[in-house]
């Protein structure tokens, strides 16, 4: 089901959310082995977007997806090896249409080109700046026909913001930053610096 | 005693060439070992054209935004009169517009600082120990608002600095101590003006590399033999050049049909 295998459960994988293009549904389950799909009928859910990240990624049937990820969003990782393609992971939560945190990726360019959009309606927003994460709908679906055949392209827009939930912790900008490394920690989306005003005294201060 | 740097004839480092170093060892020692060259594609010469249009708009705040961009374009024209980058024509289309959103928000900083009748300032670091100094140029510096601002062209807007540009914020503070460091990060559609925070950390991690390449070198007095013992990532975008390909061919011995095509 989907174009991604089921993660085992209980390791370091998350549950995921898979969206099939085919059919413009999206998918998930139940965290447990051998728990069923369901259809999600109401795709309404937060989505972590400071820590979206894209990468490599391998999916083959039965096995758990290869992944190797970007260091950043404009640092590509080098192409591990054939068989990978380009994709993006990010965490979304809904504990009323998703049973809680899931991890969606893909590596289907119009899914693509959907989180492209929302990533930039995202960037955009004033709300971006306050640390809240967006609550983001698929409000529909646009087919696609191409050599492929007629796949469905996902219309996400977002219909609210609110505060990181405690799911989604451990990461982001409204968390408090962890022990760990300021190297290690994902970093959350700079802030766009506006110019100097007219007869400003200097910003810059000596480090050295 | 010489050290390893200057027994390869490295009088110098940069942050280009320490973030090669990290990304793609065998394409770094086969540049600055072997003296192979690599051609850059179309996005590189986007960055290039539109930095040309955005610094003559920002020098002469009068000149019409349609000068900027069309001087733009010629350099772009310019730069891959030759090339065969199938993304040659996408990249042109974007260049007007980048200049355009890009001179809408630095012209108002006002004009940047310039010395001895260049536009871009040379500046030259010793970090602590490093035996060779860091050289590279300024983009725009901003001496009365101690800011000196990096211009970068994308397709897509990053939305934070990368590691490898924050090294290279890093050596510029180091090199303007009392100066804050900006990236400028332009795409066809929008810009975004990022402050480096904590150069500090950045110029450890720009030590460390420098250290290792020190390290590496000290391995071999014989270039052609540090070069041997590295691998090339063909799949990489970088190699995407036919010379370097052709070059690696001819430095690790690939057959030409083994190689992956980019």
């Amino acid at each position: 089901m989907g174009f991604m295998s089921v993660p085992s459960s209980g390791g370091d994988f998350k549950v995921f959310v898979a969206y099939n293009a085919k059919a413009g549904r999206w998918y998930t389950k139940n965290d447990g082995k051998d728990e069923p799909m369901f259809e999600v009928t109401d795709m309404t859910a937060v989505f972590d977007m400071p820590n979206l990240e894209t990468g490599w990624f391998k999916f083959s049937s039965g096995v758990a997806p290869e992944k190797v990820m970007d260091p950043s969003l404009a640092e590509a990782a080098p192409n591990p090896g054939t068989d990978f393609k380009r994709g993006f992971q990010i965490d979304l939560y809904s504990e009323k249409n998703l049973m809680g945190l899931r991890e969606f990726s893909s590596t289907a360019g119009i899914v693509i080109e959907a989180m492209n959009n929302l990533y930039d309606l995202w960037m955009a927003a004033p709300e971006n700046v306050s640390g809240k994460l967006p609550v983001v709908r698929c409000s529909g679906v646009l087919p696609i026909s191409n050599k492929h055949g007629t796949n469905y392209q996902p219309t996400f827009e977002i219909v609210g913001w609110t505060d990181r939930p405690a799911a989604l912790a451990g990461s982001g900008a409204s968390t408090p930053p962890a022990a760990a490394s300021a190297q290690a920690a994902p970093q959350p989306p700079a802030q766009h610096m506006p110019p100097p005003a007219a007869g400003s005294a200097k910003v810059g201060a000596p480090v050295f | 005693m010489t050290n390893a740097f200057e027994r390869h004839g490295l009088d110098h480092l940069s942050a280009s060439s320490i973030n090669l170093f990290v990304a793609q060892p065998a394409m770094w020692a086969m540049q600055k070992l072997l003296g192979h060259k690599s051609r850059v594609g179309a996005a590189a010469h986007r960055g290039t054209a539109v930095e040309a249009g955005v610094e003559m708009g920002l020098f002469d705040p009068n000149l019409p935004l349609e000068d900027c961009q069309e001087a733009a374009r010629a350099r772009f024209n310019q730069l891959t009169a030759l090339s065969a980058d199938p993304n040659v024509e996408k990249e042109r289309a974007g260049i007007a517009s980048a200049v355009a959103i890009a001179l809408g928000e630095l012209r108002q900083y006002g004009i940047p600082g310039s010395a001895d009748g260049t536009r871009q300032h040379r500046i030259e670091v010793e970090l602590p120990g490093v035996p060779v100094p860091f050289i590279g140029w300024l983009d725009f510096w901003y001496p009365d608002h101690g800011i000196i601002i990096d211009l970068k062209t994308q397709g897509r807007l990053s939305s934070k600095i990368s590691d490898p540009h924050a090294r290279q914020g890093a050596i510029y503070h180091a090199a303007h101590g009392n100066s804050e460091i900006r990236f400028a990060y332009v795409t066809p559609q929008k810009i975004g003006i990022y402050r480096l925070e904590d150069p500090r950390t950045h110029i450890a991690r720009v030590v460390s590399i420098a250290r290792s390449i020190e390290r590496f070198l000290s391995l071999s007095d014989d270039g052609a033999e540090l070069t041997a013992a590295l691998s090339p990532d063909l799949d990489s975008f970088y190699w995407n050049d036919p010379g370097s390909r052709a070059a690696a061919e001819e430095i690790w011995g690939l057959a030409p049909e083994a190689m992956p095509q980019a």
